[in-house]
């Protein structure tokens, strides 16, 4: 009796050890679909779609809508495996609608080296490079927030709508003289492209005794020289302006996501003191 | 007659560890097993993360247990009440020490083993190849840099760790046999020299730092650094075979220690 209650646990753990080689593991499938592959010296190859190697002085000043830092892609030129690549391989960020690959490490292969680069889909890159070249084709407004929910940060871009009451908000005729600073949460806010490209200058929605102020500050780029970022000059040339009254309903709907994200952080903030 | 020592011995641990191993392996089948029901919901969050917990735990028990296992036998076995029948048996006490510090050995070992098979189980399939790739691909990149060192440098730590088992095994067997010696609180005593031996070996140990820090002001050390720096490895295999010298010699020490207590200071209970 002993003897048979021993033989059928040991088949039953076989048999569970076998059918468990027929399932996978999500997060190694996760790392082997984050690899990227060299294709030339130019090019990479992600997902079955090439990625061309953008010039780097083209992007001064312009930054991507990268957001999601947990889901890094890796370029892996030597075949280094999977549970290594994010010691050994340059990470990559794909934008949000995967049109770019934006490089945040640097890598240096057995033939290659990958240096803060960044990478443009191959059927979006000469569009790209004239906007870049030319100017961005800016078609509306977002800002980033972290959900606590799901534990990720999301975008949220501005309906037709509110793209309208923000473009009129920041137009001369609400131009307000007086600095405004204020103790509340800032949502920073900034115009993109339909391909994921932010435009180098940014806006601060803020708060005031009720009231919304939006401040355009200039690209960060025109005060950085080799004597290092001039401060002063940078909030010196912010312009101000005071958000029309009738939109501050359609204002605190917009804003909700980065209040409530300010919210949790608030609180979390106070428990922490408290402990 | 030592073969029959040993025969019994080992079985004695079988009974004892294979519930343990029985444990493990059941925790690290589950732990697999509840993969089939991968989902990104909290409750599967919860579940998986408790089963890798527990065997992960149960690991980390069973290691324990036979370490516990291999000191209770020991003292039980020679020292208690049982004492009088071990020695009754015509074997001399160097034979009974061999016996019970080999199977200990063969038993750490095998805790080793099933540690690393279980932890297999636990990534059977995708997660072990990858591993497995991830390991050689780390041991090419090894092998290129140090070449034909690095397969003296595993003999020598699988040597090490080997001495080492030995080692740690006599400590705890020649504490148990001084603390016999004593006529009242005897497992007390015992922990109380394993205390005193753990601090002597440190207080040594910081001298010898503290003089060596003091000779190195007199000595042309910057040399020596440079030297080693431009050919590291035979220094290195070099400082491997002091240490293995080292444990040797006290596992000898420890050895001869208890074998003396077991011949001439006996205190059975």
């Amino acid at each position: 009796m002993k003897k048979r209650m021993i033989r059928l646990m040991a088949t039953v753990m076989v048999c569970v050890l076998c059918c468990t080689s027929l399932c996978g593991c999500s997060a190694i499938d996760e790392l082997r679909a984050s690899v990227v592959t060299v294709v030339d010296a130019n090019t990479v190859e992600w997902n079955g779609v090439k990625y061309k190697l953008i010039d780097d002085t083209l992007l001064a000043g312009v930054d991507f809508d990268s957001i999601d830092f947990d889901h890094s892609v890796y370029v892996n030129p030597d075949g280094v495996p999977v549970l290594l690549m994010s010691f050994l391989c340059a990470s990559y960020n794909p934008t949000e609608n995967k049109v770019f690959l934006t490089g945040y490490g640097a890598y240096w292969g057995e033939n290659t080296r990958f240096d803060y680069s960044s990478y443009c889909r191959e059927d979006r890159y000469n569009d790209v490079v004239r906007q870049l070249n030319e100017g961005l084709d800016l078609t509306g407004f977002l800002y980033s927030y972290y959900d606590a929910e799901d534990g990720e940060e999301h975008n949220y871009r501005f309906s037709k709508e509110e793209c309208e009451a923000f473009r009129e908000s920041v137009s001369p005729m609400n131009r307000w003289t007086t600095p405004v600073y204020s103790s509340e949460w800032p949502t920073t806010v900034y115009a993109y492209t339909e391909d994921g490209l932010l435009d180098s200058s940014m806006y601060e929605i803020i708060q005031d005794n009720g009231a919304y102020y939006i401040v355009h500050y200039p690209p960060m780029s025109d005060y950085d020289s080799d004597l290092g970022f001039d401060d002063e000059a940078y909030e010196d040339a912010a312009i101000y302006y005071r958000v029309p009254q009738e939109y501050y309903e359609l204002f605190n709907k917009m804003l909700a996501d980065s209040l409530r994200e300010y919210t949790e952080w608030y609180s979390d903030m106070n428990e922490w003191n408290t402990f | 007659m030592v073969k029959k020592l040993w025969k019994h011995e080992l079985l004695s641990y079988v009974r004892l560890l294979v519930p343990v191993y029985v444990a493990v392996f059941g925790m690290a089948v589950l732990a697999r097993g509840l993969q089939f029901f991968e989902a990104e919901n909290v409750a599967y969050e919860i579940a998986f993360g408790s089963s890798i917990t527990l065997s992960i735990l149960s690991m980390l028990v069973s290691v324990l247990l036979t370490t516990i296992f291999v000191i209770v036998r020991f003292y039980r076995n020679l020292f208690s009440g049982e004492g009088y029948l071990t020695f009754t048996l015509p074997a001399t006490p160097t034979q009974h020490l061999w016996v019970k510090l080999t199977c200990a050995c063969v038993c750490q070992l095998t805790s080793l083993v099933v540690i690393v098979l279980a932890a297999l189980v636990l990534g059977f399939g995708d997660v072990n190849t990858e591993v497995f790739k991830a390991i050689g691909y780390l041991f090419n990149k090894a092998y290129g840099t140090v070449g034909v060192h690095m397969y003296w440098f595993i003999l020598e730590y699988v040597v090490l760790l080997l001495v080492s088992l030995v080692s740690t095994t006599l400590v705890y067997y020649t504490c148990i046999s001084i603390g016999q010696t004593f006529k009242k609180n005897r497992v007390l005593a015992t922990v109380g020299i394993y205390f005193a031996y753990t601090v002597i070996a440190q207080v040594i140990s910081t001298i010898l730092s503290i003089a060596f820090t003091v000779a190195s002001e007199f000595l042309p050390f910057e040399e020596w650094m440079k030297a080693i720096t431009k050919n590291p490895y035979p220094y290195i295999h070099g400082l491997v075979a002091v240490v293995l010298v080292i444990s040797a010699v006290l596992s000898l020490m420890f050895f001869l220690l208890s074998r003396h207590i077991l011949r001439n200071k006996l205190n059975l209970e």
